[in-house]
């Protein structure tokens, strides 16, 4: 597989601050990676700096084969949905596809297309300030779509959706990747969306780096679980008999698995669990073992 | 990069400039304004009847620029529109040239031209017996909105924000203008005969029209504005290519 | 009204704008619109030591001045060229001394006419030659001198009468403009008509070149 876009060692220091620290990722073709971090973290600048879009301090970063903030030849064929997508609100949605295709040569099909995976067909007489923040979103993408990408660049675009907009924008970019072949590289500081679309994640924090990998492996790294139970406390005390290294945060229950096989023993102990009659409302290992990655970092 | 790309880029960001009704309502006042003053006196001279027309039409001109040119650049950069452009496969200083154009050059030919055509509609005999000078005196007042409207886009990428932007660009029109007042007023009090030329050149449609009525103008009189339009358009490109970084 | 304009091109908005603006100055035109002759009259008092001075200038019109001027003993004109705006400053750098000048704008038909007092002395008539040619008039009946000329945005007429005796000189002028025209009221709706049928075209044909991609 081929890389689509390598960045390496990149640096980008705002006055005293380092905003990124020598940073380096790869995205290969076809390949969706999330971009995992706080706020702040610097997963917005690296991605800005991986388009061109703003200068680095130190390193290299190579974009369809060439440096994005020299040759613009480099954004052909990349799409790009910012966290707030923000088109020209000038022109009906109609005509702004129509111009972007136009500028980036797409032909009527894509179009079309575009218009159809995103479910805007009933929108395009619409200015860019009359749609939902749902549909914004879909007018990005739509947009982006008309680049005819090889790959993505979507910096938190679930942020200001809605949970059922959020899960249709997730499905839709899982979509993409799956049957169109488009790579992504997906920033977020949510993690469950991150683990439920991102087979690869590189986990950011302050600037940095922390961890990267297939995101089973980043998980089982991490090796804890996050329980949902009726009565958290209850089970705390169970667990705890049973010689887990256990937390309670709110109503849910950090623990520590134990070992390679971990994961599977504590499912089998819930199994049983269930079957006394302790209700367990979920088991997340993902959400959980990312978060005590950053946690831990932090 | 094809003429088409740039083409299409142009077509987006002038309909974000132009978009209505701002433009709208003040082409209609200038417009009406404009030629209403040459009707309601006997203009007979083509020079004469743009100076009228066209001189009202540039403080339009200047606001219009303040307005849409700086302050709604600044609102590009805010809003994160200036992300999207930039994301196209488009170079930094051939998007630069595009937002002089969209920003600048293109709304002061728009609203500087929207007058005279009327002008041509209404008086054309009188129009017609000097096109070429009318279209001396177009050119003035056109590198004359073009000065204000490069140092208000300036402002904009510099200061990022609309209503900095804003005043900074009104300020700086008054600022100008004032100083090309006070400088033939100390010029002709203390007798420096530099001075007042200078001052006189910092406004160009005033020795256009000086010079097609025969009074005597200095060739770099005439070249003071159209120098510093060029210098200010080499200068803000180079700012936005080398500089500008989006928020 | 501005969710329809946002869906129009931006050449249809102007051509619209400008149909509009064409339709009100017309209006405009029609009801305060331009005069194409004018008329004043003036007594100055002039003696052996004041001569009177009238000034013509066209300050946007362009036309044909006939000036009566009865009363003098002697009348000069002069041919200024430039702007008649800096016609006060040149006369002022002849360093004349000046008194009691009254002015009336006519701006309907685009002429001023200014009458100046000033002291009359054996340079003056050297001094004004400094603006142009001094032309004397030496055709006189009854004591009336008649001087027709032309003046433009670019070139104003200036009339020099002096008089042996105290007595006064009368002026009487009668401006016509010439080379003006402008559209008619129904030539103007016609024309602006034309822009509105150009509008709709434009946006006609947009509809047909965008629709079909989606």
């Amino acid at each position: 597989m081929g890389v689509v876009l390598e960045v390496q060692e990149v640096t980008k220091v705002f006055g005293p601050t380092i905003a990124v620290d020598r940073v380096s990722l790869r995205v290969h073709e076809g390949e969706l990676v999330g971009l995992l971090g706080p706020n702040g973290a610097g997963k917005s600048t690296l991605l800005k700096i991986s388009l061109g879009l703003l200068r680095r301090d130190r390193g290299n970063v190579i974009l369809n084969g060439y440096d994005p903030y020299v040759d613009s030849r480099a954004r052909r064929g990349v799409g790009v949905v910012f966290e707030r997508p923000m088109l020209p609100d000038s022109l009906p949605i109609r005509d702004l596809l129509y111009r972007a295709s136009l500028i980036y040569g797409s032909s009527r099909e894509e179009i079309r297309r575009a218009v159809k995976y995103t479910g805007l067909e009933q929108h395009l007489h619409k200015t860019f300030s009359e749609l939902s923040a749902g549909l914004k979103q879909r007018a990005a993408i739509a947009h982006a779509l008309l680049s005819r990408p090889k790959l993505i660049v979507a910096d938190e675009p679930t942020s200001n959706l809605d949970p059922i907009e959020r899960v249709r924008l997730l499905e839709l970019i899982d979509m993409l990747n799956r049957d169109e072949g488009i790579s992504f590289i997906v920033s977020s500081h949510v993690i469950p969306e991150i683990s439920r679309v991102a087979r690869r994640v590189v986990v950011m924090n302050r600037g940095r780096v922390i961890m990267e990998g297939d995101v089973n492996e980043v998980v089982m790294k991490a090796s804890v679980a996050r329980i949902r139970a009726s009565d958290a406390r209850a089970l705390e005390k169970v667990l705890t008999l049973h010689g887990y290294d256990v937390r309670v945060e709110g109503i849910n229950i950090i623990v520590k698995l134990k070992g390679a096989e971990g994961q599977a023993e504590l499912l089998k102990l819930m199994a049983d669990l269930s079957a006394t009659g302790t209700k367990v409302l979920s088991i997340d290992f993902a959400g959980a073992g990312l978060e005590e990655i950053l946690r831990g970092e932090a | 990069m094809s003429l088409r790309t740039y083409y299409n880029l142009l077509y987006i960001d002038v309909s974000d400039v132009l978009r209505p009704p701002g433009l709208d309502v003040l082409v209609l006042l200038v417009a009406s304004l404009g030629s209403a003053l040459v009707t309601i006196q006997p203009v007979t001279s083509p020079v004469v009847a743009s100076r009228i027309a066209l001189d009202p039409t540039l403080f339009a001109a200047a606001l219009f620029l303040a307005v849409r040119g700086s302050a709604g650049m600044a609102y590009l950069i805010q809003s994160g529109i200036i992300n999207t452009y930039l994301t196209y496969p488009i170079g930094k200083v051939p998007l630069a040239v595009l937002l002089a154009l969209s920003r600048v050059f293109i709304p002061s030919l728009l609203v500087l031209g929207a007058p005279l055509l009327i002008l041509f509609l209404l008086l054309g005999s009188v129009m017609l017996k000097a096109p070429e000078k009318v279209f001396g005196m177009y050119t003035a007042f056109f590198f004359q909105a073009s000065l204000y409207g490069l140092i208000f886009l300036f402002f904009a990428l510099r200061s990022r924000s609309q209503s900095t932007s804003g005043l900074l660009s009104v300020s700086a029109y008054f600022a100008y203008t004032a100083i090309a007042l006070i400088l033939p007023a100390i010029g002709r009090s203390t007798g420096n005969e530099t001075l007042t030329k200078v001052g006189e050149a910092m406004y160009l449609p005033e020795i256009i029209y000086s010079s097609y009525m025969r009074a005597s103008v200095e060739s770099w009189q005439i070249l003071l504005v159209p120098s510093l339009v060029t210098i200010l358009f080499i200068f803000v490109v180079i700012y936005f290519w080398r500089r500008f970084e989006v928020i | 009204m501005s969710s329809v304009l946002r869906r129009m091109s931006v050449a249809s908005r102007l051509l619209l704008v400008i149909a509009i603006g064409l339709l009100v100055s017309s209006a405009i035109a029609e009801l305060y619109g331009a005069k194409l002759s004018s008329e004043y009259t003036r007594t100055v008092k002039v003696g052996p030591r004041v001569a009177s001075l009238l000034v013509v200038a066209a300050i946007t019109s362009s036309g044909r001045a006939e000036v009566t001027v009865e009363g003098a003993d002697s009348v000069y004109y002069v041919k200024v060229a430039g702007d008649p705006f800096l016609l006060a400053q040149q006369f002022r750098s002849l360093r004349l001394n000046v008194s009691n000048v009254r002015s009336n704008v006519d701006l309907r038909a685009g002429v001023t006419f200014t009458a100046i007092q000033v002291e009359s002395n054996p340079f003056l008539v050297q001094a004004l030659s400094l603006l142009g040619n001094v032309i004397p008039i030496s055709e006189k009946k009854e004591n009336v001198t008649r001087i027709t000329e032309s003046v433009a945005s670019d070139s104003s007429l200036l009339i020099v009468s002096t008089k042996d005796s105290e007595g006064e000189v009368r002026y009487i002028i009668k401006y016509s403009v010439e080379g003006y025209s402008r559209l008619t009221a129904p030539e103007t709706f016609i024309v602006s008509a034309i822009m509105v049928a150009l509008a709709g075209a434009i946006e006609y044909y947009r509809r047909l070149t965008v629709k079909p991609f989606l």
